[in-house]
């Protein structure tokens, strides 16, 4: 195990949740994330290259970066406001739709029109539903640590799913991801009010779809690996809106135990996969 | 409601942009004259050698390449060599380690699926040799590089044929690959040698 490498990709996203949430709440969440992951990958790769840059020559992981940050964006401008419910799912499906095409410049280059708009369908249609699942449960669960244990968890067994998907890198990236929501976590030590609200699902939802969709698509990740865990978070639909205040408890096992189990079927599956050599 | 209509509108746009970009001129055909061969894969072979753990040498192969090449002996200046390695044919004789090698941490092959040398400058290097400058591209990196290239023979095999040999040194890192650098698992500097076998073009 190369410590160094998971300290690299680690410490920026922690520390700048840290900084962020103790002086901003959790709105700076998203923006920690994203921008820890951008220097992680600058100290584990390469500094990414600019997105003027990228139009001339492409390169997925760092297409999907930027995109990360730009959604952290958008969820600042739309996590606070009174909306439809549907604008979140709605927004996240354009945000994944928008993004892995941007990802796809080379891999798609050959493909048809209507190949690639089965694909981004697949990708609108899969985060946009997250989006809305996560959405209702930050709604209904009790503003507090629980989402954003949860959330750690999701984003924390994305990673080691596109890490056994052939991609220490993209594991990373998306580590650095949940390392920032487990530093909002553990920031309501000493600051209590931050919780996440439901616009908030905008970014979680692009985030755990988005890296899923890069390990398929410009990485080796098996697409039926990326299928369970992708819809992982749609087993929260399961439980009963009447259970998160008759019996919350009860509510937030059931909650855990529906999501984290497919993810961990999905690792399962990989680690089977394997090749058993000593590489 | 409005933002319901952001997805359709979104996938359509993006996938007539894909058709509209997507719409290449189509290649000019090309006739090939006296002082042009392609590259025989079948009797080609692309072998490289890093530093493992700063211990051994470890090897491994591309177990596919083609190309041309155009070369005047006297007129060596006015050749031109094209080559094309395609980064799913390598291998290490170890499957893991391979599909390692076609991920984000080395080739990211999906989206980078070729090495791609292109010359620029070829000058005579020697009795035999020449000095091929030019364009090395992988990893969705270019690099300028100059490889010494040998003439190791001529001979005749269903057609005549010649044969080239290419060594030379790269570091990985100038093309992006930085993996394993930090702890020394794997050295910085990757040897390539490519022996080639030319035959006249059909």
């Amino acid at each position: 195990m190369n410590v160094q490498a998971i300290l690299a990709g680690v410490l920026p996203p922690l520390a700048l949740a840290l900084l962020g949430v103790s002086r901003f709440g959790a709105r700076a969440t998203g923006l920690a994330a994203a921008l820890g992951a951008l220097l992680a990958y600058g100290l584990l790769k390469r500094w990414p290259a600019l997105p003027h840059e990228l139009w001339r020559n492409a390169d997925g992981t760092e297409w999907l970066l930027w995109c990360v940050l730009g959604v952290a964006l958008l969820t600042l401008v739309v996590r606070g406001r009174r909306g439809p419910a549907f604008l979140v799912p709605a927004l996240a499906a354009a945000c994944a739709a928008g993004s892995l095409h941007l990802m796809l410049t080379k891999v798609a280059s050959g493909w048809s029109g209507a190949t690639l708009a089965l694909h981004l369908g697949i990708a609108a249609i899969g985060v946009g539903a997250v989006a809305a699942a996560w959405q209702r449960t930050l709604r209904a669960a009790p503003q507090g640590m629980f989402p954003l244990v949860l959330a750690t968890v999701v984003l924390s067994l994305d990673s080691g799913i596109a890490t056994l998907g052939n991609s220490a890198l993209l594991g990373q990236l998306c580590g650095a991801v949940a390392a920032a929501f487990g530093a909002t976590a553990g920031a309501r030590l000493w600051r209590k009010d931050a919780a996440l609200l439901p616009g908030d699902a905008l970014f979680f939802a692009f985030a755990h779809g988005a890296f899923l969709l890069a390990g398929v698509h410009v990485q080796y990740l098996p697409w039926t690996a990326a299928v369970i865990a992708g819809a992982a978070p749609l087993l929260a639909l399961a439980v009963p809106r009447s259970w998160w205040s008759s019996r919350p408890r009860v509510a937030i096992a059931a909650t855990s135990a529906l999501v984290v189990l497919p993810l961990l079927v999905a690792i399962l599956m990989l680690i089977a996969e394997q090749d058993q050599s000593g590489y | 409601m409005k933002s319901l209509l952001l997805l359709p509108a979104t996938v359509i746009a993006l996938a007539y942009a894909h058709e509209v970009a997507g719409a290449a001129p189509a290649a000019a055909g090309r006739t090939f004259g006296e002082h042009d061969w392609a590259i025989d894969p079948v009797h080609s072979s692309v072998v490289f050698r890093v530093k493992h753990a700063n211990a051994s040498w470890f090897q491994g192969t591309f177990d596919k390449i083609e190309g041309t090449i155009t070369l005047d002996a006297a007129k060596p200046e006015d050749g031109a060599v094209h080559l094309l390695i395609p980064v799913e044919s390598v291998d290490t004789n170890d499957a893991k380690r391979d599909g390692h090698l076609k991920g984000s941490d080395f080739f990211s092959a999906k989206e980078n699926p070729n090495i791609e040398f292109t010359s620029t400058k070829i000058t005579k290097g020697g009795d035999d040799g020449y000095m091929v400058a030019g364009k090395l591209a992988m990893a969705g990196k270019e690099q300028a590089v100059t490889i010494p290239v040998v003439k190791t023979g001529a001979g005749d095999f269903f057609g005549p044929r010649e044969g080239w040999m290419a060594t030379f040194k790269i570091k990985r890192s100038e093309f992006g690959m930085t993996y394993g650098l930090a702890k020394d698992a794997l050295g910085d500097e990757i040897e390539l040698s490519i022996a080639l076998e030319t035959v006249k073009p059909k």
